[in-house]
């Protein structure tokens, strides 16, 4: 192998390449036809190139919006007549609040149903011959007092039942009212755990929110005037919502019945 | 030692072939073309066609892939021509597009011509009608020798040296359209001309 030159730099500078003689006179040229080749295609790029600039984008082509645009009108109109010609499909928000109210109402014994399984608990162990404490019992016997047995849970059912089959208007499925003191509850657990410091606010409304449902699910709809007490009372607490509800609803059931004019205690 | 030209082939330069004489350089020729002016093509072309072409038939010593790869280099040079940006000479650009050609027809075909093969490649080139026999026998003995030392070098330092000679390209710009630094593209080139000077030692002529 030879040694490179020491002189490759002068030999660079100098830039006298080796073909540059022959470069002028030879004849090491591409055929004419290459020549006539290239050019055409490059003259034939300008003109696709100048074609697909006249053309419209692809964007604003018909083809490519029409089907989707299409059917979208078509399903706005169709709902959109669908709704004009028959409103009632679509309920009104009043209708099914009533609806809730009376459902409410149905549903309030089964409230008790977990203090039925605790009764029914306690008397498990009491077969099992635990020995009852006198808090126990004491307490037992003032759930007794206050909640209604099997019995009579199974009567005001039944008559309830008997109520809502005995009125025309057709039953709506339940809407949030049905389900609100479960979420209210479990709100209020969360509110129970959670640091009293931070939060407070959150606290006092769901204490305000739990105070109401714990009322509304006491509410006496059987005696018109404790009703109305009920409703004297929430007024009271500032419920002036919820009292207006319940006012309606009383109104409803009891369309013969006068606000008493003494002055009530709630 | 020196490379200097023949007495004679400096008294006999030919005229070059009429071109259309235009003072925009390459760059602003491509980005006139891209812009859809066709005549400023045609110049370009005629500036680069013969260097490009030779140097594509002294990579491959066969002027049929010689010419399928010159159509394909200036294929590759109209498609590209609205991504073109000029941040380099147009020179390095044309001949990066030729190497990977090149580069890439080796790589399908798993080889790379060592040897020259194809014997009609220009042995006359070196000749010329100005010459007398013996000048022209022994210019076509220069010219027999340089090609076929200019084959027996390693692809990397032929390819350096070929770029040098035909495309006029510096070290720098030989290093970006082989990919390689500065300094292995000079070490190449290095090689590559004492090789060349041993081969042609007893054939220079006399100044």
């Amino acid at each position: 192998m030879s040694t490179p030159p020491d002189d490759i730099d002068a030999w660079l500078d100098r830039r006298e390449p080796l073909f540059r003689r022959s470069a002028s006179s030879e004849p090491l040229e591409p055929p004419a036809e290459i020549d006539n080749v290239v050019l055409a295609r490059a003259r034939a790029a300008l003109r696709d190139g100048r074609s697909s600039e006249g053309r419209t984008p692809a964007f604003f082509t018909l083809s490519q919006w029409s089907l989707p645009l299409g059917l979208a009108a078509t399903l706005v109109l169709a709902i959109a007549i669908v709704i004009r010609v028959n409103p009632a499909a679509a309920p009104a928000t009043s209708d099914i609040a009533e609806t809730a109210d009376k459902l409410d109402s149905v549903a309030l014994p089964m409230a008790a149903a977990p203090e039925v399984v605790r009764e029914t608990d306690a008397d498990l162990r009491s077969r099992a011959d635990l020995p009852p404490s006198p808090q126990n019992e004491a307490r037992r016997e003032a759930r007794r007092e206050r909640s209604p047995s099997l019995p009579e849970l199974a009567a005001s059912n039944a008559a309830a039942s008997d109520q809502a089959a005995s009125e025309p208007e057709p039953v709506a499925p339940p809407n949030v009212q049905a389900v609100a003191p479960m979420t209210v509850t479990a709100s209020a657990a969360a509110a129970e755990a959670a640091p009293a410091g931070r939060l407070a606010d959150a606290g006092s409304e769901n204490q305000r929110s739990s105070a109401a449902t714990a009322a509304k699910s006491e509410v006496p709809r059987t005696d018109p005037l404790r009703w109305y007490q009920h409703i004297v009372a929430l007024r009271g607490e500032g419920l002036a919502a919820e009292a207006d509800r319940e006012w309606r609803a009383l109104k409803t059931r009891y369309p013969d019945f006068e606000p008493p004019t003494a002055p009530v205690e709630p | 030692m020196s490379y200097s030209l023949h007495p004679s082939a400096q008294a006999r330069q030919a005229p070059r072939k009429v071109r259309p004489m235009d003072t925009r350089d390459d760059a602003m020729l491509l980005l006139a073309y891209a812009a859809g002016d066709a005549g400023a093509f045609d110049i370009l072309y005629a500036r680069h066609r013969a260097p490009l072409y030779r140097y594509l038939v002294r990579q491959s010593h066969d002027r049929e892939l010689a010419n399928d790869l010159f159509q394909e280099v200036w294929g590759k040079v109209i498609a590209q021509r609205a991504r073109y940006e000029p941040r380099a000479k147009f020179q390095t650009f044309l001949y990066t597009v030729a190497y990977n050609c090149f580069i890439d027809h080796c790589r399908r075909r798993a080889i790379r011509p060592k040897l020259a093969e194809d014997e009609d490649a220009d042995l006359s080139v070196l000749a010329s009608d100005s010459d007398s026999p013996d000048q022209g026998a022994e210019r076509i003995e220069l010219g027999d020798q340089l090609r076929t030392a200019i084959a027996s070098l390693p692809a990397e330092q032929r390819d350096a040296f070929l770029l040098y000679e035909e495309s006029g390209l510096s070290v720098n710009e030989i290093a970006v359209v082989t990919g390689v630094g500065s300094e292995t593209a000079k070490s190449r080139l290095r090689y590559a001309v004492a090789k060349l000077r041993t081969a042609l030692a007893g054939l220079e002529p006399e100044k």
